[in-house]
């Protein structure tokens, strides 16, 4: 340590070291070494470190050896971090997690390797420490297995998503973070997949239709025991692929994803049915289906050479290596790779019979015949081969277990295709069968006009879960929404009728309006007094007019127009507890102003004849987003429909994504020209599980883009003066109007609905 | 002669997948009305041509759309300084001088339009003319040829019984491959090895019809991907170009399909 005597004026780290002591001459070598610039911010940070810990001298041994790695690998910046996240945890008198985030520091440089990685890692702790205190230690002691699998942005976003799951209660928080609780494995394999499976299925299923005219059905795989390898698979024409392949990332596990999807494909083009393995060994059946992945990716690759450069980079077994599953890999490069050399004599005898047979590669039998003889060989060297431990190498080469009949004590599934369609039409019952429960539900309930019926919390029956986008980790986190469908409230329908009596001039105005609008198909309107071009009949009438004489028509164009309204709405209504306010100086509230809104909409639609929906929506907590249908696609603007307009009470939070997710769903099976979903709303989207409004904002965005995806256009009409900016970020500036003038919303809603409809 | 411009001067180059100029020439001899059935950029419109050209007869072409009206096809009158003068449509100009007279598209057609042609394609061979009061009867020569693509038109748009019942059928598809890949490489001047190269990826976008993609790669793209290549560009960017970015707008779609492009080379 030369540089210990540059240090040219004591700062608190060297007095602090005043003992002198191994570590603390350590620290004050460490001083030495930082520059000018950094030297302030660094001994301040350390001053307030050291007067946390005066006699701590456990702590400050941790520190010199975290803060000397730390350091090292990344310069002053992180170090300051440090120090101030461990000061603060002094400050609040815990010590001990103090020691366990220092001591965690240089497992973390295993993973972590430069300042920017290092800083998030920080910044994750940080956070825990802050929002999850009793779960810091847990996530130090985890140190290794999250960030070498996640690496610090993807932890960041799995401890969030820990954190968001546990809603609050401490104990569930800590068995998430200590993995005792399942739910922790879970997320976390999402969170490894930076390249989820999801997101692929689309696109890998398409790429192994365009090859051989199969379509496969592409599922996850059911989640194993973490010890044993994973491996893709197949069931006829069932694909299963892992979540992820542990430690792979990026655009490396999408080529992974392709080699293993397109593996699989060969098999289903080359392999034939599955065949009985009665009497065969583990060692035989491994090497029969060893022999079969390199005979169907040799046929495939006849009509696809560019395979090659998918499969071949995986093939890396060295030419060492006398175990079992060794030569099998080395015997699975030989045959993959022509040019690869192995002297193995083993391998090369594989090798050899394996080309020998190559016109006979037809008959099943032959392949059965090397791989037995093979099997014996590997018998005869007395090596050990367990199949309980044994992964089909290299990595993207599926479990086999596709290619053959295992004569399983009663097999009741059926034929995988069976299966998958079964599980299609299961799909399909659980979608239809909530709406028709609930209908029979209401036709049970006797409505009468004048009844004010309560809700009744206990009542409400979860409808469905919706996925939500997590702004950190940009993805979904699946089935993280519940709605709750509460049984509606409901108020004499005569409210609504008043409503609209009392602006008859409105209704008539709007639904005059609405009747000229149009959308749909082109129609040509004739004898027009203007138009694009010459309606022919009408100017020769004109035309004969004038020479006999008489005063012609001039309406002698034709034109073109779109006629036959072709399109549905769903309204969907924000009704949180921010639409109590009442509106500047008067006793009328936002809500009512925007139920009079929707009752003119609606009854304007009605007379229009345009399919429409009118729902609302409020939340409390990701557990309950209450999303009420008050007027669905098939009913009526009835009686019961305005008794549960009028029944609609205002509170809560704003969750706007899943509201617009349901409205998606609500408005998706309509079969109309134009799909849209016209969304009222005044305030910023909000709940009280989630800190950051920017979330919400990101979610509903995404919500917006989804519905976009699926052919539904979004148009937002806000309330809130002040909303310019996130609105527009969620619906896109085209997509937003503003009201300034509340009071003016029954009044300008209709004109708009026909401006958009357009 | 009016019908002067509608002659073919130089062979349209076709190559035959079967028996189909016999087939035609025997129609024609006939003047039999035809239907001509195939995806879209399968050579119909080409062996029309070819066939008017080995035929000697002038071709009327006319491209239907959704907007044609049954004056667009035999006529209207028009005003001038003195008055309105009658101008013959496509179709007359066809029946009353003698040429091959092809609708494109013809489904595209609203139905009450086509029923102007009834009368031309059964033993009458007459087009009444109501507007003018003239019945035309038809020029020995004169000769109805209609093509549409029965696959991506939807139920609603297809021909009225009683027009269908009126013509005789050709049913055209994508060339097998070898014949394809010479169509391809004659036309784009390609070697055939690449041309082959190509038909593969356009095999690979017609197995995704049905799933994802409503048409395959047609004969025409694949021409056109093979006159990229002339000029150099390399078979990814090529297809990329002329095949991927055209046929379809999903992104999964197109990943998979530039998978697929790249496997077969």
């Amino acid at each position: 340590m030369t540089q210990l005597a540059e240090a040219d004026r004591p700062g608190p780290l060297t007095v602090a070291a005043s003992a002198g002591s191994a570590t603390d001459r350590l620290l004050s070598g460490l001083m030495a070494r930082v520059s000018a610039e950094d030297r302030a911010a660094l001994e301040r940070a350390a001053a307030t470190f050291c007067d946390r810990f005066q006699p701590a001298s456990l702590q400050r041994r941790a520190l010199a050896t975290a803060a000397l790695a730390l350091f090292d690998r990344a310069g002053a910046e992180p170090l300051i971090q440090l120090l101030e996240l461990a000061s603060e945890l002094g400050r609040r008198g815990r010590g001990g997690d103090a020691t366990l985030v220092l001591a965690a520091v240089p497992r973390a440089l295993r993973w972590l390797s430069d300042a920017d990685d290092l800083s998030a890692w920080l910044a994750v702790v940080a956070d825990v420490a802050e929002r999850a205190p009793e779960s810091l230690a847990a996530l130090a002691g985890e140190t290794d297995h999250l960030l070498g699998r996640l690496g610090a942005r993807g932890l960041a976003g799995f401890a969030g998503a820990l954190i968001d799951l546990a809603a609050g209660r401490e104990d569930l928080r800590q068995a998430l973070f200590a993995f005792r609780d399942p739910r922790a494995e879970t997320l976390l394999l999402r969170e490894a997949a930076d390249v989820p499976l999801a997101r692929l299925e689309p696109r890998l299923k398409g790429l192994v239709t365009a090859l051989w005219s199969v379509e496969p059905v592409i599922r996850p795989s059911p989640a194993g025991g973490a010890q044993t390898a994973r491996r893709s698979s197949f069931d006829g024409r069932i694909l299963f692929l892992p979540d992820a392949y542990r430690g792979v990332r990026g655009e490396a596990a999408v080529t992974l994803m392709k080699a293993a999807a397109l593996h699989i494909g060969a098999h289903l083009a080359h392999s034939g049915r599955p065949r009985p393995a009665k009497a065969l060994k583990p060692l035989q059946i491994a090497l029969i289906s060893l022999l079969e992945d390199a005979r169907a990716e040799h046929l495939a690759l006849a009509q696809y050479p560019g395979l090659n450069r998918l499969w071949l980079p995986f093939h890396t077994a060295p030419t060492e290596g006398g175990t079992a599953e060794a030569l099998l890999a080395r015997l699975a490069r030989v045959l993959a790779d022509p040019d690869h050399e192995d002297p193995d004599p083993f391998v090369q005898k594989g090798r050899a019979a394996f080309r020998a047979a190559r016109d006979s590669w037809d008959d099943p039998d032959v392949l059965r015949r090397i791989g037995s003889g093979l099997g014996n060989d590997l018998g005869q060297m007395r090596l050990q081969f367990n199949s309980k431990t044994y992964a089909v190498q290299p990595l993207y080469r599926d479990d086999n277990l596709g290619l053959w009949q295992f004569d399983l004590p009663d097999q009741e599934q059926g034929t995988p295709d069976e299966i998958s369609i079964s599980v299609r039409i299961e799909q399909r019952e659980t979608q239809t069968e909530e709406p028709d429960r609930r209908r029979t539900e209401e036709g049970g309930d006797e409505v009468s006009p004048v009844r004010l019926t309560e809700a009744d919390p206990e009542a409400a029956f979860p409808l469905c879960r919706l996925p939500e986008w997590d702004l950190v980790s940009h993805r979904h986190r699946p089935d993280w929404v519940q709605v709750m469908e509460h049984p509606p409230r409901l108020a004499p329908a005569a409210i609504i009728d008043r409503l609209l009596s009392e602006r008859p001039d409105l209704v008539r105005r709007t639904s005059a309006l609405i009747r000229q609008a149009r959308a749909g198909q082109p129609v040509r309107l004739r004898r027009q007094a203007e138009g694009d071009r010459l309606d022919l009949e009408a100017a020769l009438r004109a035309r004969i007019d004038l020479a006999g004489g008489h005063a012609p028509d001039t309406r002698v164009y034709e034109t073109r127009t779109l006629n036959s309204r072709d399109l549905s709405v769903l309204v969907l209504l924000d009704i949180s507890e921010s639409t109590k306010d009442t509106i500047d100086g008067s006793p009328v509230s936002v809500f009512s102003i925007l139920r009079e809104a929707a009752a003119h909409l609606a009854a304007a639609m009605a007379e229009a004849g345009d399919p429409f929906a009118l729902s609302a929506f409020h939340s409390d907590g990701r557990e309950d987003l209450r999303y009420h249908r008050i007027k669905r696609f098939d009913e009526a603007f009835d009686t019961r429909a305005k008794a549960r307009l009028a029944g609609l009470r205002p509170g809560l939070s704003t969750r706007m994504g899943g509201a617009l997710r349901m409205a998606t769903r609500d408005i998706q099976p309509m079969a109309t020209h134009r799909r849209l979903v016209l969304i009222i709303t005044d305030g910023e989207p909000s709940d009280i599980d989630v800190n950051d409004p920017k979330h919400l904002v990101e979610d509903a965005r995404k919500a917006v883009q989804e519905a976009a995806g699926a052919g539904i256009d979004v148009f937002c009409v806000g309330l809130d003066r002040t909303g310019d900016t996130y609105l527009s970020r969620i619906f896109g500036r085209q997509n937003v109007i503003q009201i300034d003038r509340v009071t003016a919303l029954p009044d300008r809603l209709p004109k708009l609905y026909l401006r958009l409809t357009r | 002669m009016v019908l002067a411009p509608y002659f073919l001067a130089d062979e349209p180059f076709y190559a035959p997948q079967a028996d189909e100029i016999d087939l035609f020439t025997a129609a024609h001899a006939l003047r039999q009305p035809v239907m001509i059935k195939g995806p879209t950029g399968c050579g119909k419109t080409r062996f029309i041509e070819h066939m008017a050209w080995r035929l000697g007869r002038p071709l009327v072409t006319v491209a239907c759309h959704e907007d044609m009206t049954a004056s667009d096809l035999v006529g209207r009158f028009l005003l001038d300084a003195d008055g309105t003068v009658w101008h013959d449509g496509p179709l007359t100009l066809a029946v009353r001088h003698g040429a091959i007279c092809y609708l494109d598209e013809i489904v595209e057609a609203r139905q009450d339009t086509t029923v102007v042609i009834h009368p031309l394609t059964d033993d009458r061979r007459i087009l009444p003319l109501d507007k003018k009061n003239e019945l035309v009867r038809a020029h020995p020569d004169f000769q109805l040829v209609i093509s549409y693509n029965p696959g991506y038109q939807s139920v609603l748009k297809d021909l009225k019984e009683s027009t269908k019942q009126r013509f005789v059928g050709l049913d055209f598809t994508y060339p097998d491959a070898a014949r394809e890949a010479r169509i391809v490489a004659r036309e784009a001047g390609i070697d055939e090895a690449t041309a082959t190269l190509l038909v593969r990826v356009a095999d690979r976008s017609r197995n995704l019809k049905g799933h994802g993609l409503d048409e395959g790669a047609s004969t025409r793209m694949l021409i056109q991907a093979g006159r990229l290549m002339a000029r150099g560009i390399s078979l990814t960017a090529a297809c990329q170009m002329a095949l991927v970015l055209p046929i379809t707008d999903d992104p999964d779609l197109r990943a998979s399909l530039t998978d697929a492009i790249a496997a077969c080379q």
